[in-house]
């Protein structure tokens, strides 16, 4: 499971709800991991084989660089503005949630 | 709520030097150490419960941190407990690195707002490589316990 932070998109909602960026920042990192953690709970409930990351950088970047290091097969994605890209980018099948 | 890591974690639930060479082993030292100092009462329990975990995900988070966790009633509250292999123990890291620092959590099933309040904050926190420098060179117990304080926010 990937969880990305997208820097530019931090400062971006940073200057327009007139908040730190450092503030955001650790919000956003502290609420990744617990959306990961959550979603890793329910997998083990179920008996389903999990691995956590957490990671900074452009969203597609960071999604293509998975799929070719891990060698994944299928996308399962939360659908937001963002997520547009990785639909029509992706070189394997993408699933929206 | 605000939840900071050194109030669950105690100098009696540190080692500073693991002998333990695999993961299921390792646990097991950790928990006989807690054990050892009354920090959990059911040890058998606890360790089934960690080691269930252990075979359905990789607790190594990468960068030499591994973080066994897992909410079981072997424990009556949030419990936190550290230990430090300087050869480095094989978590499964999806970085292929063995892991120096070993971050224990365990609560009761009751608690799981707090137990990933827990799990969230401490990857937050030993994703800083300056913490993770700090704690791989910590000389005692209480050095553990000084790092933990004055870098958590």
């Amino acid at each position: 499971m990937l969880f990305v932070i997208e820097p530019d998109r931090i400062s971006r909602l940073a200057s327009l709800t007139h908040q730190k960026v450092k503030v955001l920042h650790k919000k956003t990192e502290e609420d990744g991991w617990k959306l990961l953690y959550l979603i890793e709970d329910e997998a083990v409930e179920n008996g389903v084989w999990t691995s956590l990351h957490l990671e900074q950088g452009n969203l597609l970047q960071m999604t293509k660089h998975y799929v070719d290091a891990y060698e994944i097969d299928v996308l399962l994605i939360k659908k937001k503005e963002g997520s547009k890209r990785i639909f029509v980018s992706c070189s394997v099948p993408v699933i929206g949630l | 709520m605000q939840l900071k890591i050194s109030e669950y974690l105690r100098p009696e639930a540190i080692i500073m030097e693991i002998k333990a060479k695999d993961k299921i082993a390792a646990i097991n030292e950790l928990v006989d150490h807690m054990v050892r100092n009354k920090l959990v009462s059911n040890g058998e329990e606890f360790v089934k419960a960690l080691a269930k975990r252990e075979n359905l995900e990789s607790t190594g988070i990468g960068d030499g941190i591994a973080i066994p966790h897992a909410r079981t009633n072997a424990v009556e509250d949030l419990i936190l407990a550290f230990a430090r292999s300087p050869k480095g123990i094989d978590f499964s890291s999806i970085d292929g690195k063995p892991s120096h620092i070993i971050f224990l959590i365990a609560s009761p099933e009751g608690k799981k707002s707090e137990y990933i309040m827990a799990l969230a904050k401490l990857s937050r926190f030993l994703r800083k490589h300056a913490v993770r420098e700090l704690l791989r060179n910590a000389k005692d117990p209480v050095d553990v316990m000084d790092i933990v304080k004055k870098n958590e926010e």
